[in-house]
């Protein structure tokens, strides 16, 4: 048997352990475009609002269809957003995942939790 | 052998077997199988941490949970039970090592292959006590294995998933300043 001989390897072994499970995958992280654009999917799906890949191309200020288009790809990629069907067969309306909603969710009990402390 | 990593994980077994009674005992399929087993996951990293010493902790608190709680009496159900929950992961640390070349230090050890030691583990286990079901000529042999590795596994990556959601609190490594 392998067991460790000194309380020092434990402790190494404990550190090798929190090291992989910090690493266990999970809702990968957003470049700051990426966020704007979940922003827009949030604040739509709220409103109940029409909301398709043609409709975020409109908006200019997000960049170039490609460079949105690349986005949508890769938040799609990461879990972030999903491509829902609608009446209109050729669109197709952005929203959320569950994951984030459940990013939503915590983001605002820290808002709650931070406007308490203050 | 160190007695404290034995009784290190006697203790952490039994606590994660009463927090199991507590929230997941109606999800129950049949006694002693569950669809949701949260002991699997503090098997893994039992083993992962302490090895040797770790499996014969797992097997003293999985034979004391089995005679004394979950199968009254019953001595052969009760050691059989202990022997394939404890070996199950032991042998897929084993198996690790030798051909992931998993180091003992556990300095290689990377999320990917600590997933693979949870399904491992999870199918592991459920192997083991069913092989004894079967020599045993139980019915519901592969629903039971079914229902039984979907259990582990359920319960191990809810382990290991508080597990990381408790380390974000720790400051981590080279970001303590």
């Amino acid at each position: 048997m392998t067991t460790p001989k000194r309380p020092a390897d434990i402790y190494l072994r404990f550190l090798q352990l929190a090291e992989a499970l910090r690493g266990l995958p999970s809702l990968p992280a957003l470049d700051p475009l990426e966020e704007r654009i979940l922003a827009i999917v949030a604040r739509a799906g709220k409103e109940d609002q029409r909301l398709s890949v043609r409709d975020m191309m409109g908006r200019k200020e997000l960049g170039s269809p490609a460079t949105l288009h690349n986005r949508l790809t890769s938040m799609r990629e990461k879990g972030w957003i999903m491509l829902s069907d609608t009446e209109d067969t050729r669109r197709k309306q952005i929203e959320l995942t569950q994951a984030a909603l459940l990013h939503f969710d915590k983001l605002s009990k820290c808002l709650m939790q931070a406007a308490k402390q203050s | 052998m160190n007695v404290y990593m034995v009784l290190a994980t006697i203790a952490i077994q039994g606590l994660m077997m009463a927090v199991n009674e507590v929230f997941f005992q109606k999800t129950e399929f049949v006694a002693g199988i569950g669809w949701v087993y949260l002991p699997a996951g503090t098997r893994l990293l039992c083993t992962l941490l302490f090895s040797g010493a770790g499996a014969i902790g797992l097997l003293i608190s999985a034979w004391v949970a089995c005679y004394w709680y979950y199968f009254p009496g019953d001595v052969v159900r009760g050691t059989m039970g202990s022997i394939a929950g404890a070996i199950g992961p032991y042998l897929v640390y084993l198996i690790a090592q030798r051909w992931l070349g998993l180091r003992s230090s556990l300095t290689n050890l990377t999320p990917q292959r600590l997933l693979l030691c949870a399904v491992g583990c999870s199918a592991a286990s459920p192997l083991l006590h069913h092989l004894w079901f079967a020599v045993h000529k139980d019915e519901h042999l592969a629903s039971g294995l079914m229902v039984m590795f979907i259990g582990d596994l359920a319960g191990t990556l809810l382990v290991v998933y508080t597990a990381k959601w408790a380390l974000s609190f720790l400051p981590a490594p080279g970001r303590a300043n």
